[in-house]
């Protein structure tokens, strides 16, 4: 009734007195051609049975659905999602970090969106819906099922809004200060990250390497480096570079000679650090920041002394040239 | 070049004009080179990250339903009061200030907050959102027909716009070029100037302002404020404007909605 | 486009195979140099491809190793041209840097300046010229050897790529400049040669040209064509 109007919305305080837009605008289209397009709003939303909502609840993803699961004949839930979740690294249980003020929910990363295809792919599988419909009566269902089938096989997010979203906190000093991480911002200068900006869909994204499913992890099941069995633990590192259609021949030294996106920030940080810290992996950091740094530096003064004298003789020849020329006008 | 050669005049300025498009062309691309030698680095220095990362009034949620560009963006009536309050900008009575931006969505904030005197009439007018032409019918969907209902005073025979008053225009005009609007980051408080110029702005351009802006009951009700019939809608719809879905809710949260009252100066 | 006249004497400047390696060189290198800078293109530039760019990514790094292979081919076929041919030894030869080239740089810095009467008299080759031509050896020994590391980075410690990387960059960076501001003034925006010096399109230089630039080369071919009155054709290659 109210929620189809586009301006119903408000600025609020949250709970980590951020400054929040909440946008409470439901396109009606929208949401029936999305995931959750079967379900009802109380079905989320509970408590919102009267108006004002004065006693609506937060949703909660790990509720069991009316819907049932045809694979299990069970009620449908996202709990087990959820749970997993709650054990990663940006999870409750699973965050080695001791603020646990940031950690992601559900929606920080996910919205309901509609099942789309590209054009291309939608016209094929509006045709061939029509297979479908000879068995499955009711159309709306079969057309949910197969746009949730297709969709689901396809590349369901583009790298380049993989990294804009894990760059929300990620590339954000102040969150990552609160953690004491590195921001991701060296990631831009990676040959991944430039495929990715001219829009290459094969080139690995924050995920394909964080959480491969090809490697049986998924991304609600991401964990530290620190973590023995993590795909960006040094000892399985090489295990991720060389995954099919990667860096297949990848050797050990490849994928643990350095590290694959460190911040122009931390590189600031290391080279005001002197090599005599005990640990030996951060002398290592050192030593590499100060050699790129020196190859750097060397190319600047290089090519500042060479481009300055060559360009300054070519003027300088310019000028005489120019002299002479009127000598010889005058000479006539 | 100072004997000339056999070629013609215009296959010379050819000549030199290739010669010259070529030469501006390396000279970019050289300037480039050296930037990225020398400079880009400093784009990446903790502050300028600082600076990139998203900031914290533009925290937003990608609406979990789903909205187009136009809903995010706000409302556009290219009122004057948008300059400083933005998008969403009722937030003070928490129980109604979700449908109040619903309104202000598609309506001049002074619709409701410049109240018309005794015997004065407005004219309501739809303006097309972004191009400011008048709507001569109503396409779309309830709350969003891609315009705004703006007010008009006629003057003099001139129908002038309410929110547009003329000693506030300079002084407003000074703010923007101060760069103190809209995202005023706190970095000219120190300037007394500037504060003054604020302070100033505030008092004219809210001179106009009722203190008491107009209650959702004055419109929705037989022969309200607003004739919406005349704003374009369809006698079905005005009826249900008047008697239906909005009448039924106004019951609902009079209530409790206890409206705090609306004191200009105390906006900012 | 000659201004000293049509029946004007020539000199070859560049043999037919000279040429031939510059082209491939000319090509290959701006190819090089496209291809490569679009890695650090600016994100609103690249954004601008949009749909495109995908295509158009594959294809720069396909075209960068093929110009890299070719420009790396003619590299090594210039050594065994210098070190093998009759041409290519005299061309290395006269391309030697001598402490007399340090004379002439300041001879010729002097009269710019103002501080000399005439400008020193030069040979084959100006002391520009073997500097230009020594900083390619420079050069395409770090970027073709740091390129093949990264053409087969699987088998390198990340470390090393990471420093070869920043080699290859620096290396192309200085390169890309040397070449706009060194070589293309020099052969393009000279005065003595605007629009172009057509050495490498025809391998000539005109006698006008040869006075001016390269007087002692010039007096070492008609002295050498003096003394050998039998051998008519005109064009010496200078190999005293």
């Amino acid at each position: 009734m109210c929620h189809k109007y586009p301006g119903l919305g408000r600025y609020e305080i949250d709970a980590k007195k951020r400054v929040v837009k909440r946008v409470f605008y439901v396109n009606e289209d929208l949401h029936q051609a999305s995931y959750h397009g079967k379900l009802n709003c109380s079905d989320c939303h509970e408590g919102v049975d009267k108006i004002p909502h004065t006693g609506a609840k937060k949703v909660d993803c790990g509720k069991s659905c009316h819907v049932i699961e045809p694979s299990t004949g069970k009620v449908f839930s996202h709990k087990a999602i959820v749970e997993d979740l709650k054990k990663s690294t940006h999870g409750v249980e699973g965050s080695l970090s001791k603020n646990k003020d940031d950690l992601p929910a559900c929606r920080d990363c996910h919205a309901n969106k509609p099942y789309q295809l590209g054009f291309q792919g939608q016209a094929k599988s509006m045709a061939f819906l029509q297979v479908c419909h000879q068995c499955h009566e009711e159309q709306a269902w079969a057309e949910r099922f197969f746009r949730h089938v297709t969709y689901r096989a396809s590349i369901r997010r583009p790298s380049a809004d993989v990294v804009k979203l894990c760059s929300k906190c990620h590339a954000n000093p102040g969150i990552m200060a609160r953690h004491k991480l590195d921001v991701i911002a060296g990631f831009q200068d990676t040959y991944h990250a430039k495929a990715i900006q001219y829009g290459d869909v094969e080139v690995a994204n924050c995920l394909n390497c964080h959480a491969p499913y090809a490697l049986g992890f998924s991304p609600h099941r991401i964990t530290s480096k620190r973590n023995k069995k993590s795909p960006t633990n040094a000892d399985n590192k090489r295990a991720t570079c060389s995954q099919s259609g990667c860096h297949v021949n990848a050797t050990k030294e490849f994928a643990t000679g350095s590290k694959v996106h460190i911040s122009p920030v931390k590189v600031a940080h290391l080279m005001e650090e002197s090599e005599e810290s005990a640990d030996a992996a951060r002398n290592r950091e050192i030593f590499q920041a100060k050699v790129l740094h020196w190859i750097k530096l060397f190319y600047q003064i290089l090519i500042a002394a060479v481009i300055g004298g060559l360009g300054g003789h070519r003027l300088l020849d310019l000028y005489a040239t120019h002299r002479d020329s009127k000598k010889e006008g005058a000479l006539r | 070049m100072h004997k000339g050669g056999i070629a013609g005049a215009p296959k010379k300025f050819f000549v030199h004009l290739t010669m010259a498009i070529i030469f501006i062309l390396l000279a970019a691309f050289s300037a480039w080179l050296l930037w990225l030698t020398y400079f880009r680095d400093a784009s990446q220095s903790e502050e300028a990250l600082a600076k990139r990362a998203v900031p914290r009034r533009e925290m937003v949620y990608e609406p979990f339903h789903g909205a187009g560009e136009s809903v995010l963006e706000g409302g556009k009536s290219q009122s004057w009061c948008l300059k400083c309050h933005k998008d969403y900008s009722h937030s003070k009575s928490k129980e109604v200030r979700g449908i109040l931006n619903a309104h202000s969505f598609f309506m001049a904030c002074e619709v409701c907050h410049i109240v018309p005197k005794e015997g004065e009439r407005f004219e309501y007018k739809w303006l097309q959102r972004g191009s400011n032409l008048t709507l001569t019918e109503l396409k779309g969907k309830p709350g969003d027909y891609g315009g705004t209902i703006v007010p008009f005073r006629a003057e003099k025979g001139v129908a002038k716009r309410l929110d547009e008053n003329a000693s506030a225009g300079p002084l407003l005009d000074e703010a923007v070029a101060a760069n103190l609007l809209p995202d005023d980051t706190g970095k000219n408080e120190g300037n007394g100037d500037l504060r003054k110029l604020k302070d100033r702005l505030n008092t004219e351009i809210h001179k106009d302002l009722s203190a008491k802006p107009v209650f959702c009951g004055q419109c929705h009700k037989e022969n309200g404020m607003l004739d919406f019939t005349r704003l374009l809608y369809s006698p079905e719809r005005a009826q249900r404007l008047e008697f239906g879905d909005g009448a039924t809710i106004i019951k609902q949260y009079k209530e409790f909605y206890l409206p705090t009252l609306h004191d200009a100066r105390s906006h900012q | 486009m000659s201004r000293h006249g049509k029946s004007e004497k020539a000199f070859v400047r560049l043999t037919r195979s000279e040429r031939v390696q510059h082209a491939i060189m000319f090509v290959s290198t701006t190819l090089l140099i496209i291809t490569g800078f679009m890695l650090m293109g600016e994100r609103s530039a690249v954004d601008l491809l949009g749909a495109a760019g995908k295509t158009i990514f594959y294809w720069r790094g396909i075209v960068h190793r093929i110009a890299a292979a070719a420009v790396t081919a003619v590299c090594f076929y210039h050594l065994y041209y210098v070190m093998f041919k009759a041409d290519g030894k005299s061309w290395f030869r006269d391309m030697l840097p001598k402490p007399r080239d340090l004379v002439d740089a300041y001879q010729n810095v002097m009269y710019m300046l103002g501080l000399r009467k005439e400008r020193p008299r030069l040979d084959r080759f100006t002391y520009l010229e073997k500097l230009e031509y020594f900083s390619v050896y420079f050069g395409m020994f770090i970027v073709i050897s740091t390129g093949a590391m990264m053409w087969t980075q699987s088998y390198w410690p990340k470390f090393y790529l990471d420093v070869a990387d920043a080699l290859h960059l620096g290396e192309a960076t200085l390169a890309a400049l040397a070449i706009i501001v060194g070589h293309i003034f020099a052969v393009h925006y000279n005065p003595h040669v605007y629009p172009m010096n057509r050495a490498f399109i025809d391998g000539k230089i005109s006698e006008t040209l040869m006075k001016e630039e390269h007087s002692l080369w010039y007096e070492r071919i008609i002295a050498e064509e003096a003394s050998k009155p039998a051998n008519g054709a005109v064009g010496g290659r200078g190999n005293a």
